[in-house]
């Protein structure tokens, strides 16, 4: 078991340190650079809370959306590259359906376009939060 | 700025010999070339600013020199800038006025010489300064003018045969194929519901145009009285011109004033309005959105292609690590326009 801080909290201590101390500091490109820096560290600390937890709720909703016999993909829920390639193969999956006209309209166009959504939203939960309340 | 770049492999003597040696080809005047520096460009394109004193002229021009592998024409898309610029000016478009091209002797490498424009291309200064609140009010009538004029250019004139065409069909095809090389592995499920409905509501051509292909906020000179010039057209090509006004409203280019859809600065129906007005085409709002939702996916698909490019490359740039992770922004985009088409029908 590893000891406190979490790794997300320990992100906060460069995304601080560059904000106040580095931004300041800088004009022109230094600065925005190190914005940037400091934007990416808050984006993996962001994917370090929500990340696992996304991740599962992905797969119940491709499954829920393509039928259980969608991949052959055997997952166990800690094994994070087994998470991984179950994801691929389920979103490689989709991608085949759509590809092959099942989404082109109809109930399997709007349950599609809900997953998308849904999908969507969540990677900006992670990469940038404030872009949900932007519309 | 010049830095490396005076000292490293390119020789600034011989590039201001050369740049004399076509000024006073073009003047059939003596020119003296001064004050020669790099303003932009490194691995890609580069820009040399310069001031040129015509033998007899009390004032020197300011003048720019864009660099190219062949004379006027840029690597890979083969767009003979020089030769569009000239066909634009005379077709009323707002661009910098092109001198004369040529090319280093010892190197080979090509450049053409035109105005240095006055002003700034910067979206974010554009869009909150308050110095720029004149240029705000007047760029939609602007900008709607010169890309009505582009769009009366001659697609047959000579001048212009570099220009490739291409429709909506080739163009999703070619941004299925970079996708598909950019993310090999990786399925992308909204891009691919984004691609088939853009092949599967793809508008009848009516028009043959010429279309500027990059026409957009960023891409255009302003400076406190409007704008100066439009600038960027190694994208030209021959296609339908609805595919320009499309691009323009594509989210990106609004720099978060989403509130004004066509770059920050108007509404759709505004812009239509001005550019019907200043002799564009007839606008038919579902093709222009069309090409809205094109604009928007191939800026995905851009984004897909930038990201993997800073991964292959090795570059460590912080700007450029994180590109990848834009791409859930304009996905959203995508499903809001493709929701809102479908309610349409």
């Amino acid at each position: 078991m590893q000891d406190k801080p979490s790794a997300d909290e320990l992100l906060e201590a460069p995304a601080e340190f560059l904000d106040s101390e580095v931004v300041p500091a800088f004009e022109g490109r230094k600065r925005f650079h190190a914005i940037v820096a400091a934007n990416v560290a808050r984006i993996t600390a962001r994917e370090f809370r929500l990340g696992p937890a996304q991740r599962q709720t992905e797969i119940t909703e491709l499954q829920d959306l393509l039928g259980d016999a969608a991949t052959s993909v055997e997952v166990t829920p800690n094994d994070g590259e087994a998470v991984g390639r179950k994801l691929t193969a389920l979103n490689a999956e989709l991608c085949r359906r759509i590809e092959s006209g099942d989404a082109d309209d109809g109930d399997f166009r709007a349950k599609s376009l809900v997953f998308l959504r849904r999908a969507t939203e969540r990677k900006l939960a992670i990469d940038d939060p404030k872009r949900l309340v932007r519309r | 700025m010049l830095g490396g770049y005076s000292r490293g492999r390119v020789d600034l003597t011989a590039i201001r010999r050369a740049l004399e040696r076509c000024l006073a080809d073009h003047f059939a005047k003596a020119v003296n070339v001064a004050e020669l520096r790099l303003l932009a460009g490194g691995a890609s394109r580069k820009i040399l600013g310069f001031d040129a004193t015509v033998e007899g002229e009390a004032a020197s021009r300011s003048l720019v020199a864009r660099m190219g592998a062949d004379p006027g024409r840029i690597r890979g898309s083969g767009v003979d800038e020089f030769a569009l610029l000239g066909v634009a000016a005379e077709a009323g478009v707002c661009v910098p006025r092109v001198y004369c091209r040529s090319h280093i002797e010892n190197t080979g490498e090509s450049f053409y010489v035109m105005d240095r424009l006055p002003g700034d291309a910067i979206a974010r200064k554009l869009l909150r300064d308050a110095t720029y609140a004149r240029t705000r009010a007047r760029l939609p009538t602007e900008l709607a003018r010169s890309l009505a004029r582009v769009h009366s250019m001659d697609p047959t004139d000579p001048r212009l045969a570099s220009l490739g065409e291409n429709g909506s069909d080739d163009e999703i095809a070619r941004y299925r194929e970079l996708l598909a090389l950019a993310a090999p592995g990786h399925p992308m499920p909204t891009l691919a519901l984004g691609a088939r409905w853009l092949e599967r509501h793809r508008p009848a051509r009516k028009t043959r145009a010429v279309v500027h292909g990059d026409f957009r906020i960023g891409n255009v000179m302003f400076d406190e009285s409007g704008l100066t010039g439009v600038l960027d057209w190694e994208l030209a090509h021959v296609g339908d011109p609805m595919e320009d006004l499309g691009w323009l409203a594509v989210r990106a280019w609004r720099f978060g004033a989403n509130d004004k859809p066509i770059g920050g600065l108007c509404s759709r129906e505004e812009f239509w309005a001005h550019y019907e007005r200043e002799g564009g085409l007839a606008i038919d709002p579902k093709i222009a959105r069309y090409w809205e939702i094109f604009g928007n996916w191939k800026w995905a698909v851009i984004c897909v292609m930038q990201a993997a490019g800073h991964r292959a490359s090795g570059k460590r740039d912080v700007e450029l690590a994180t590109i990848g992770r834009r791409v859930a922004d304009v996905e959203l985009e995508l499903l809001d326009l493709l929701e809102e088409a479908d309610l349409a029908r």
